[in-house]
């Protein structure tokens, strides 16, 4: 397992990138590390994988200090990075297989290995195609296959489903599942929370450099009686200024508004929301359970208004 | 799902996945490489041939070994510095070095393959540069560890400047910076006598003149080079220009 304690990184005196942060991933657990771009979850996973050394904190995998020891950080992580990787001119038949044969795989084994994740990821169309005529969305999942070829004790996943279509993202999270269940600790990184919700068991919440909430996924979300959210979208050219009173920490973007309601006032909401409809205010709207989301965005701003 | 053990690739055998790796990527381009190098090669010696008129065959041998070095150089000093800053900056490099093996043998096996590349363009050269300039080649088998040595030296040196340069414009000023030292101020196209005295006071400490005098040494015959002298500097240099690059490639930010 993965085992981060009180991780510090200054790039520059006072500038910390990560501060303080501790964070553990077991065997067989997918772990979501959250948070806006500038957060600290890059920082934090170059200082896993020995790409970068922490100003002060320990970082184990199975007990072994890595930071002392980035050979074995090397051989016992697995890393999809957020850039590109180096295949311009490789099929991801190739890719997949060297990158399985650099980590333990015969040369048969790590074709066999690399037809099957392909078969599962639905790329075969492209399976001899080189590198440069890959679409970003195909090269990203043949860099999620690199990663997972030959999986090791830590899968770190850096935004694995950017690019990549909705169908192709549901096999990829299959796979992910797999790979935890093969016994290997997943950390995924990723600001896409609605997604992260479904694919994870345990979630980290990062910003201004620090885990600012960490639990499962349910115990991050408001209880029961905490409130619903209604979200507005307004007919182009009219307003639902004032709002009423029940509708709390409301905030606009564009035609859409998004605000809180507590669990007594939705029959009010609701009649207001179809009144409002009705008289050409409103186009749509709906009322449900806070997610996720709400809860990320609740919490990203508080911590930013106590920085500010 | 096919389990494999993870264990990673021995050294030996991570050098030659590496060393495919970069073959299956370069396949495509590789003729093209080919036949530039024999172009360049041959050209240089040609060239600089023009700018000397009546070329006797000992200055002509000076023109045609010093065209093979600096086409040695043209990739351990121009290339692989551009590929180290430019993989470095696309976050490659990254990628490459989160992989199990010593970052050493990344750097052995992407200087294995540009070695070969230029191989064929570099024989050819001396082939077709011995006739046009009438002089014989006397190949002697130290050529090869001679070779080995200042690819492997020039190299080290490149490397380490691509991977602290902070952009690939610093890198590329600083390689023709190199070149030009390399084509005109050093004792590679003509004997040291003709520099001026502080100049060669310079070159007995750079590894531009043992460079030079160990390929001219082992390729045409009747040079007057001290290769024991040569050997130990550009071994000196060679351990320098490695520890630097291996310290810069250990870096963490």
């Amino acid at each position: 397992m993965l085992e981060i304690q009180e991780v510090t990184k200054e790039y520059k005196p006072g500038m910390r990138a990560n501060d303080r942060v501790s964070l553990a991933v077991r065997s067989g657990e997918v772990v979501g590390l959250l948070g806006p771009n500038g957060a600290g979850k890059t920082t934090l996973v170059r200082q896993v994988i020995g790409l970068a050394r922490p100003t002060s904190g320990t970082i184990r995998i199975d007990g072994v200090d890595v930071v002392r020891r980035p050979d074995v950080a090397r051989s016992s992580t697995c890393w999809q990075p957020q850039t590109q990787v180096p295949i311009r001119g490789l099929s991801p038949i190739q890719a997949i297989s060297l990158v399985a044969e650099l980590r333990g795989a015969t040369k048969s084994e790590a074709r066999a290995r690399a037809e099957e994740l392909i078969a599962k990821l639905s790329i075969q169309e492209w399976s001899t195609s080189f590198g440069w005529v890959l679409s970003g969305g195909v090269a990203r999942l043949v860099a999620f296959a690199m990663a997972v070829a030959v999986p090791g004790k830590v899968v770190i996943l850096d935004e694995p489903t950017n690019d990549v279509d909705p169908l192709r993202r549901r096999l990829l999270w299959q796979q992910v599942r797999e790979i935890a269940d093969g016994g290997s600790a997943v950390l995924l990184v990723t600001h896409n929370v609605l997604e992260a919700e479904r694919a994870v068991d345990h979630l980290a919440l990062m910003d201004g450099g620090r885990v600012v909430a960490a639990g499962t996924p349910s115990s991050l979300k408001p209880g029961k009686g905490a409130g619903f959210r209604l979200e507005l979208l307004i007919e182009p050219g009219s307003t639902v200024d004032p709002l009423p009173a029940f509708v709390r920490d409301a905030v606009q973007a564009g035609r859409r508004v998004l605000g809180e309601v507590a669990d007594a006032d939705i029959e009010d909401a609701v009649g207001w929301a179809r009144e409002a409809q009705r008289a050409g205010r409103v186009e749509e709207f709906s009322i449900g359970p806070s997610t996720l989301e709400d809860v990320y965005v609740r919490l990203v701003e508080q911590e930013q208004e106590a920085v500010a | 799902m096919i389990a494999i053990e993870p264990r990673p690739a021995s050294s030996a055998r991570a050098y030659t996945i590496l060393c495919r790796w970069r073959v299956a990527q370069l396949g495509q381009e590789l003729p093209g490489i080919l036949v530039a190098q024999v172009l360049f090669a041959t050209g240089t010696a040609i060239g600089l041939g023009f700018l000397i008129p009546d070329v006797d065959s000992q200055a002509g041998a000076y023109l045609a070994t010093g065209a093979f070095l600096i086409n040695l150089l043209i990739i351990a000093i121009a290339m692989v510095p551009g590929m180290m800053t430019e993989a470095r900056v696309t976050g490659s490099l990254d990628y490459m070095w989160s992989l199990p093996f010593p970052r050493l043998v990344y750097l052995l096996a992407e200087l294995t393959i540009w070695a070969l590349a230029i191989l064929p363009g570099m024989i050819i050269s001396l082939v077709v540069t011995s006739i046009r300039f009438d002089f014989d080649l006397e190949i002697s088998p130290l050529v090869v560890p001679a070779v080995a040595l200042v690819l492997l030296t020039a190299s080290s040196v490149g490397a380490a400047i691509g991977l602290r340069s902070p952009s690939q414009q610093t890198t590329n000023l600083f390689t023709n910076f190199v070149l030009i030292i390399v084509l005109l101020f050093s004792p590679v196209n003509f004997p040291a006598d003709r520099l001026p005295g502080w100049l060669q006071g310079v070159h007995e400490v750079l590894p531009i003149a043992p460079m030079a005098d160990l390929v001219r040494a082992t390729l045409v015959g009747g040079v007057e080079t001290n290769v024991p002298t040569d050997l130990v500097a550009l071994s000196l240099w060679c351990v320098l220009g490695l520890t630097v690059t291996i310290r810069s490639a250990r870096r963490t930010a």
